[in-house]
């Protein structure tokens, strides 16, 4: 396990987080379901989890902790595959779902992986604060797909 | 194997630390009687410490919605503290927003009692009971949604308005969880609660409420919920559902029409297959009785080869702005589905002119 800083990790998922809104907004473009559209549109708009944390530390505390070191493993071949993932305009909502639900659990595992060390209690703080509203996402992409509207 | 052994050692230890420390914790230190006060003063109670301040509501029969059973991933049981709660933890923040951590607001399931509390609450939410019942009917309203009705025991009437809900007491493997579902009986009916439940693979609530039988008993408490139907009969209702998104609406249109019979309006329904379609027969019917009433179903996807299908086709926003003039005045709307629907909508009622004070959503 290599070490890094908070930032770096920080980079990572919301390098990821923009990769997953370009994703769902060509496949809203792309389609040709109207309900992959609607769903789609609407996961793009609600992805900035990241910025919603940090929001809420003040800027100071966030300069300090941006630059301690944590350990972190770069995660893991599914959020490696999902870079080179090609978009199916033919993609059914259920299938966009199955994609969101996994690339959130991704995202949990990077978080996870910083929340669990032994580390700066506002380092913890936010990590575990991220953990919780990806679960959250989760949650509710599970229910929009047992729903079966779209 | 060999390298299997530390890894479960140092679980075991991790665990058997824990428990420890929990378990030291209740016996060791106590927190003694605390002081719990509600709304300034108008209800004040002595509780013990080391408790949640969710448990210690409940125990004072003060019941706060809540969905996961305290475990801090529901977000529903929001009460305001002005003393006593000590800091917000990190396991609240994401339900929280930076308004509502000024203002006080914390998740009741995460705050510990450790000392003398001030708390405040909605004054309805003071009026919250919990009630128990019998199963008195079940039906199947489509391959996976499913209509139960419960008579009433103790309390043996509900006061309850359109839009409300009640949490239902479910079993779960890690103890009893409630579930929120909206009341579809209308208000009128006092001695009976009915929920619409649509099964979901693997979930707690749902999967009880398909399995229950005529004359099993229930728990549940209730009623919560905000929402306030316009009294002033000139104002014309939209009622837009989706998916399963139909007991608010029903309670709302048999209400309504028990009081108001000449009243307009609307109820739009989302559904993708004909197989997905309910109550449409019985709103033609009531329909027919006031004339103000209108029905629209949309099917979102396309009919297949032998059915026959005399409704709307795409989605239903579509049908909303379809149907909807421009006139904002005199309206209120109130929303029923997944939430990327509920946008949806909301976006026509926006651009119908209806003000957001006049819609009002239940979102899944």
């Amino acid at each position: 396990m290599s070490v890094t800083t908070v930032a770096c990790v920080l980079r990572r998922a919301s390098d990821f987080e923009c990769l997953l809104m370009d994703y769902y907004l060509s496949l809203a473009e792309q389609t040709h379901r109207e309900g992959v559209r609607l769903l789609t549109d609407y996961m793009a708009r609600h992805r900035r989890r990241l910025q919603q944390a940090l929001s809420r530390f003040p800027g100071d505390t966030y300069k300090r902790i941006s630059v301690l070191p944590i350990r972190y493993e770069p995660v893991s071949s599914e959020c490696d595959r999902f870079a080179g993932r090609t978009l199916d305009p033919d993609a059914t909502a259920e299938d966009v779902l199955d994609i969101a639900i996994e690339l959130d659990e991704c995202l949990i595992s990077i978080y996870k992986q910083v929340a669990q060390q032994d580390i700066d209690p506002d380092v913890k703080d936010l990590f575990d604060s991220l953990v919780r509203m990806e679960e959250r996402d989760e949650i509710q992409l599970k229910k929009i797909k047992a729903l079966d509207y779209f | 194997m060999v390298f299997l052994l530390p890894i479960l050692v140092f679980g075991g230890l991790l665990v058997g630390l824990t428990i420890a420390l929990t378990v030291a914790e209740r016996v060791l230190i106590n927190y003694g009687v605390c002081k719990l006060d509600i709304n300034a003063g108008d209800r004040e109670f002595e509780v013990d410490g080391g408790q949640t301040l969710l448990s210690a509501l409940n125990e004072v029969k003060v019941f706060i919605p809540s969905a996961c059973g305290g475990r801090g991933s529901c977000g529903h049981c929001k009460v305001t503290v002005l003393a006593g709660g000590g800091p917000v933890l990190p396991t609240e923040t994401p339900f929280l927003t930076r308004v509502q951590v000024r203002q006080g607001v914390r998740l009741a399931c995460q705050v510990k009692i450790r000392e003398d509390i001030r708390i405040k609450v909605p004054e309805e939410i003071l009026n919250v009971k919990m009630f128990s019942a019998n199963v008195s009917r079940t039906q199947a309203l489509t391959h996976d949604i499913v209509e139960v009705n419960f008579r009433l025991n103790e309390p043996a009437e509900i006061e309850q308005r359109p839009g409300q809900y009640v949490q239902l007491q479910a079993p779960s493997p890690e103890g009893p969880v409630y579930r929120a579902y909206s009341i579809s009986s209308p208000s009128y009916e006092m001695n009976d609660v009915e929920l619409i439940v649509r099964l979901v693979p693997g979930g707690i609530g749902s999967t009880y409420c398909h399995n229950l039988s005529v004359d099993d008993p229930v728990i549940f408490t209730g009623p919560y919920g905000e929402f306030r139907l316009n009294e002033d009969p000139e104002v014309e209702i939209i009622c837009v559902g989706g998916g399963c998104g139909m007991a608010p609406m029903k309670n709302i249109i048999y209400t309504v029409y028990d009081r108001w019979p000449d009243r307009k309006l609307w109820l739009f329904f989302g559904a993708r297959t004909t197989q997905d379609v309910f109550y449409l027969d019985e709103f033609k019917e009531l329909a027919g009785k006031h004339p103000n009433f209108k029905v629209i179903y949309a099917l979102s996807d396309p009919l297949g080869e032998d059915e026959e299908w005399d409704g709307e086709t795409g989605f239903i926003h579509l049908s909303v702005d379809k149907h909807i003039d421009k006139n904002g005045e005199n309206r209120q709307a109130f929303l029923c589905g997944p939430p990327p629907m509920i946008e949806a909508v909301m976006k026509v009622l926006d651009d119908k002119g209806l003000k957001g004070k006049d819609i009002f959503y239940d979102e899944f």
